[in-house]
């Protein structure tokens, strides 16, 4: 083989990755990369794009107060729901997977009980099918001022409540109860998946040396489920930005100040041709997420393991 | 083989990537774009007030050519005082206008005809049809020329009874189908006919309101046919040709044989269909059938499916919103001629539409107007807009339905337009975000043009005046304008716009009326404009927010107001959850039937005023005065900065608040044009206009069109107004939300206020 052929090649093995990414890289490119850059520019520029004006729009979403409100809350709902999210999702997922294997091993094999299994596993997931309109309507007749919440409180106390739980300070935890209602079933499903993953045999051997329940999970079940976590975390974190939906359709373009999120306020900044503050503040969100993933990319030591 | 394949392959890429590339390049478009089909079409360049480029582009371009051109036919000067009885093709094909002065209770005082001949209307001195009908004692209510050779005339006597004639050759009139028209036993009034038609051999077609009638010359009632409902007092959805009767039965078109009654043909119409029962059928004596409303003219050959649109309604008065066509027929030379009358049958107008090879056969230059919604005045501006300009064609997007509910993402959505730097050409700005369109430089600077206006003096600058900027820009003017009215005792009238006056207000009756809690939110924030809201927006200082609470909740207490009233409470107090935009809910009628000692009214116009000017009539001492200066603009036109057609948006702008468009009342504010408001002062074409209310308590108030005397009165008024009263309806919806809790007992003033404070700091941070 001569020399030309060899670097034909290795030019065509080297290719040959890109060439099947081509397509996906070009839709992102398309879709996400130019708006990106483009946002980026106009972050730059008055609200109609026809003038330059320096870093003034971000001194002004960072000296906005609802921007600093927003910013706050975001940042609060995905401290308080994420790890609930997905230690709760994990905890079901694990207590699931433990019934199903304690349920194989029964000699029995009573079908009723893998029935229960199946249909509690359907239950969690059934939240995800709903539509987050109708969901939403749901939740708005167990929670209005007269709604199933209140009427079994003032059952159980003996006093009339008459509570808006989405109107009110309560709204934060509703919106929670609603977030956690909805994804926990999803996120259990990929657990399930993970938790499959894992080798029999390794609890087997770890059986045989006499380790207990807590010391398999801790010794092998949470190492195991360590890409799992990462795949799930994202994905969580995804959906949670999604939250606003539900809280716009449960409380309006106005809600309790508790629950006021970072896509209120776009909405709003977007109603009044604010598409300046828009994308100064989404360059500055992007940037914010994407500095934990550039970290870790760039601790020494610890790329590429 | 390979080779083959891989120049195929390279070859294939190549063409795909030439394409992909041909597809984004940039269209060469003509200024006004968006207007498919009109490439290459004759320009017409007689618009005057526009350069050539806006007015249809270079004339050297050739293509389809050929339109209806509408023209107006000049009437007699009096005809213009009378009202329209019909207008018809008469013995000899002659076109003949019949009119009536009619007295002040709307009965016809004198009939007249009139002819065209020579290319004029002469009135026939000759014709007998007015004494006939006096000799008789009747109310001329139709003429008719039947297909026999002779004339017919239609009408009422005292007891409201209809009676046809038949005109004789000496010019006397003999009565027929006598019984036809006689109530039925144990009925007090008979059939009132909204047609009448006969066919060759006498026979006579009588229209009802459900079916038609065939009588034979003798008088028996040989066939009856249905037909759809009609309840307007002339049925324009039917015709006679040769042995058949074309109608519209279950919404389609209908041909009967008027030999056996049985249906012969049915005819799909929905596609030309406007729904508002006014589509005129009319033949085209070969077979086929012309049909004609406000989308426009269409034809359908004898035994077609196809429906051929001749005229496009949008493109002239057909599709006027303040005048209905009337009559429409054909004319002698392939032209058609189209009867249009005003408010109440007066103001007759006639257009004639004549066939014009020349001209573009779709208007080369298009303006767009966007509007959240429709808007009637913006609509009448539209076509007159287009008669003036017969190469321009507007097009109108409103961004919902009558009825529909405007939603934030149709405002996102014409930000998105704007923020690319297209979208209309004309925005009319009810309800989008005003002011970040005025920062983000959105709207073009109009002072000129309102200066110019200004200066004519035809305007009333007042209106025009409160949307100047600081720095002399006008970026929006009001098209219409309606204005508070406060009517009742002198003192309690007195005390309006101060709301520490409002409360301490200490009179027999509570000084404000029962309604729900919303509408009182509401009503007094327009009353209190200026101390609440203003430029600065006052209330969201909490303590003029907690006064603002507290005096609505006085003043509520005080009525009986609720936030919501059961069915037996509303049945009680004569009141209703109902809320209006801003809050006035006609009470000045509660203040005439004693439960406070002041009502409001939004006047819109005079008709809106019979009632205030009734009970001030019978309630000596009792006042009415305008709420402060205040006046409630609407129709507030702007235009895109990014428009290639700005002055041509300027030339429509004009328009809009030119003599003509703004002289006619559709109900939706008054005229800011001075000429227009003077006209409409004047006018005595409603005295016939008349309105009542009752309650079951026995109250009772009929009121009859203001009399010239208030009419000026209130014209005076609006000349004083010089405060555009437009409260931010985000903020009054937070306020009403979270002030509910409030007047329902449930919170304290303070948890209301720091609740709505809340959120309004949110609002006002963004």
């Amino acid at each position: 083989m001569s020399q030309r052929q060899n670097k034909l090649a290795r030019f065509r093995r080297a290719a040959a990755p890109w060439l099947f990414l081509a397509p996906s890289l070009a839709g992102v490119g398309v879709f996400m990369g130019f708006p990106f850059l483009d946002a980026f520019r106009r972050s730059f520029q008055d609200a109609m794009g026809t003038r330059f004006v320096g870093v003034n729009n971000y001194q002004a979403v960072l000296g906005n107060l609802a921007f600093r409100l927003a910013a706050m809350n975001t940042a609060r709902f995905l401290a308080v729901c994420l790890p609930l999210l997905l230690t709760l999702s994990l905890a079901l997922a694990i207590f699931l997977g433990w019934r199903a294997e304690a349920f194989e091993k029964m000699v029995s094999h009573k079908e009723g009980d893998r029935g229960n299994i199946r249909l509690m596993r359907t239950t969690m997931v059934l939240p995800m099918a709903i539509p987050g309109a109708s969901m939403v309507l749901i939740w708005k007749i167990f929670l209005c001022p007269e709604g199933v919440l209140n009427q079994m409180l003032s059952g159980v106390t003996g006093r009339v409540w008459d509570t808006d739980w989405a109107f009110s300070r309560h709204a934060f935890p509703v919106l929670v109860v609603t977030y956690l209602w909805k994804h926990t079933g999803y996120d259990m499903i990929l657990w399930l998946a993970g938790l499959s993953g894992i080798p029999g045999e390794m609890y087997e051997a770890a059986r045989i040396d006499g380790a207990g329940t807590f010391q398999e999970l801790r010794y092998i079940t949470f190492p195991q489920l360590k890409g799992t976590f990462g795949l799930v975390g994202i994905l969580s974190l995804v959906n949670s930005f999604r939250v606003y939906r539900e809280a716009y359709l449960l409380a309006g373009a106005y809600p309790d100040s508790s629950i006021y999120l970072i896509p209120h306020l776009f909405a709003h900044w977007f109603l009044n041709l604010d598409v300046q503050k828009m994308t100064a503040a989404a360059v500055m969100m992007t940037a914010v997420f994407l500095m934990p993933v550039l970290a870790a990319k760039l601790i020494p030591g610890r790329s590429g393991r | 083989m390979k080779s083959y394949k891989k120049h195929m392959a390279k070859f294939l890429i190549t063409a795909l990537a030439a394409g992909l590339l041909a597809g984004c390049g940039k269209s060469s478009g003509t200024a006004g774009g968006e207007l498919s089909g009109t490439e290459g079409t004759t320009a017409q360049t007689d618009i005057p007030a526009l350069p050539p480029e806006e007015s249809g582009g270079d004339s050297q371009r050739t293509g389809a050519a050929g339109r209806y051109r509408e023209t107006e036919v000049e009437l007699p000067q009096e005809v213009q005082s009378q009202s329209l009885i019909r207008f018809l093709r008469g013995e000899g094909g002659i076109l003949e206008l019949y009119t009536a002065q009619r007295d002040s209770e709307g009965k016809n005082t004198d009939t007249f005809r009139y002819q065209y001949l020579e290319g004029q209307w002469q009135p026939d001195s000759g014709w007998k049809g007015n004494e006939v009908m006096k000799e008789k004692g009747l109310d001329l209510m139709g003429v008719f020329y039947g297909k026999d050779g002779n004339y017919y005339l239609g009408g009422t006597d005292e007891d409201y009874i209809y009676h046809l004639l038949r005109v004789d050759q000496d010019g006397s009139g003999t009565e027929i189908l006598e019984e036809a028209f006689k109530p039925a036993e144990g009925q007090d009034y008979g059939l009132i006919p909204p047609k009448i038609e006969v066919l060759e051999n006498g026979d006579i077609l009588v229209y009802d309101y459900w079916e038609v009638h065939l009588y034979t010359a003798s008088g028996t009632r040989a066939l009856t046919l249905a037909k759809d409902f009609s309840g307007t007092t002339s049925d324009c959805r039917g015709f006679v040709e040769g042995d058949e009767f074309v109608t519209v039965n279950q919404g389609n078109i209908v041909r009967y044989s008027l030999k056996t009654g049985a249906v012969t043909e049915t005819i799909d119409y929905s596609e030309i269909d406007d729904k508002r029962e006014s589509t005129w059928l009319f033949s085209d004596s070969g077979g086929g059938i012309y049909a004609v409303n406000e989308t426009g003219l269409s034809h359908i050959a004898e035994g077609g499916t196809l429906w051929e649109v001749l005229i496009d309604g949008s493109l002239n008065h057909l599709s006027m919103r303040s005048i209905h066509l009337c009559e429409f027929l054909n004319g002698d030379q392939e032209d058609f001629y189209g009867a249009f009358t005003g408010e109440a049958g007066g103001s007759i107008y006639l257009f004639r539409y004549e066939y014009d090879p020349d001209m573009a056969a779709v208007p080369p230059t298009a303006l767009t107007v966007y509007s959240l919604e429709d808007n009637s005045t913006v609509r009448q501006a539209i076509s007159q807009f287009q008669s003036q300009y017969p190469d321009v064609r507007v097009e109108m997007r409103t961004a919902v339905e009558s009825g529909g509910t405007v939603t934030e993402e149709m405002i996102q959505g014409l930000n998105t337009e704007l923020l690319s730097g297209k979208g209309a050409d004309v925005l009319i700005l009810d309800g989008l975000p005003v002011d970040a369109y005025i920062e983000k430089g959105v709207l073009v600077d109009l002072s000129g043009l309102v200066k110019e206006m200004e200066d004519s003096g035809d305007m009333l600058n007042n209106l025009l005046e409160g949307f100047r900027t600081e720095d002399g820009a006008v970026y929006q003017v009001p098209a219409k304008v309606a204005f508070p009215l406060a009517e009742g005792k002198p003192e309690a009238v007195e005390v309006l716009g101060d709301l520490d006056s409002m409360t301490k207000y200490e009179g027999e009756k509570p000084l404000m009326s029962i309604d729900n809690y919303e509408n009182m939110l509401r009503k007094i924030s327009r009353i209190c404009y200026e101390e609440l809201f203003g430029q600065e927006m006052k209330v969201k200082d909490r303590s003029v927010l907690i006064h603002y609470l507290e005096s609505v909740k006085a003043l509520g207490d005080a009525s009986g107001c609720q936030t919501f009233f059961t069915e037996t409470e509303m049945e009680i107090n004569n009141v209703s959850n109902h809320v209006v935009g801003d809050g006035m809910a006609r009470d000045v009628v509660d203040f005439d039937r004693g439960t406070c000692d002041v009502g409001t009214e939004k006047l819109t116009g005079y008709s809106r005023l019979a009632f205030p000017a009734k009970i001030r009539e019978i309630n000596p001492g009792s006042v009415m005065v305008p709420v402060g200066n205040l006046y409630l603009p609407s129709a507030m036109a702007g235009v895109n900065q990014s428009s290639p057609n700005q002055d041509m948006a300027r030339e429509f702008i004009r328009c809009l608040l030119s003599y003509e468009v703004q002289k006619e009342d559709l109900y939706d504010g008054f005229p800011v044009n001075k000429k227009a408001l003077q006209f409409l002062t004047q006018s005595d074409s409603r005295d016939n206009f008349s309105e009542s209310v009752g309650y079951k308590d026995g109250y009772h108030l009929s009121a009859n069109w203001p009399s010239l005397e208030v009419r000026e009165e209130a014209a005076a008024m609006l000349e004083t107004l010089t405060v555009p009263a437009v409260v931010d309806e985000t903020v009054m919806g937070m306020i009403v939300e979270g002030s509910m809790d409030y007047f329902d007992g449930k919170k304290t003033v303070e948890q209301a206020a720091d609740d709505i404070l809340r959120k309004l700091s949110i609002y006002l941070a963004e």
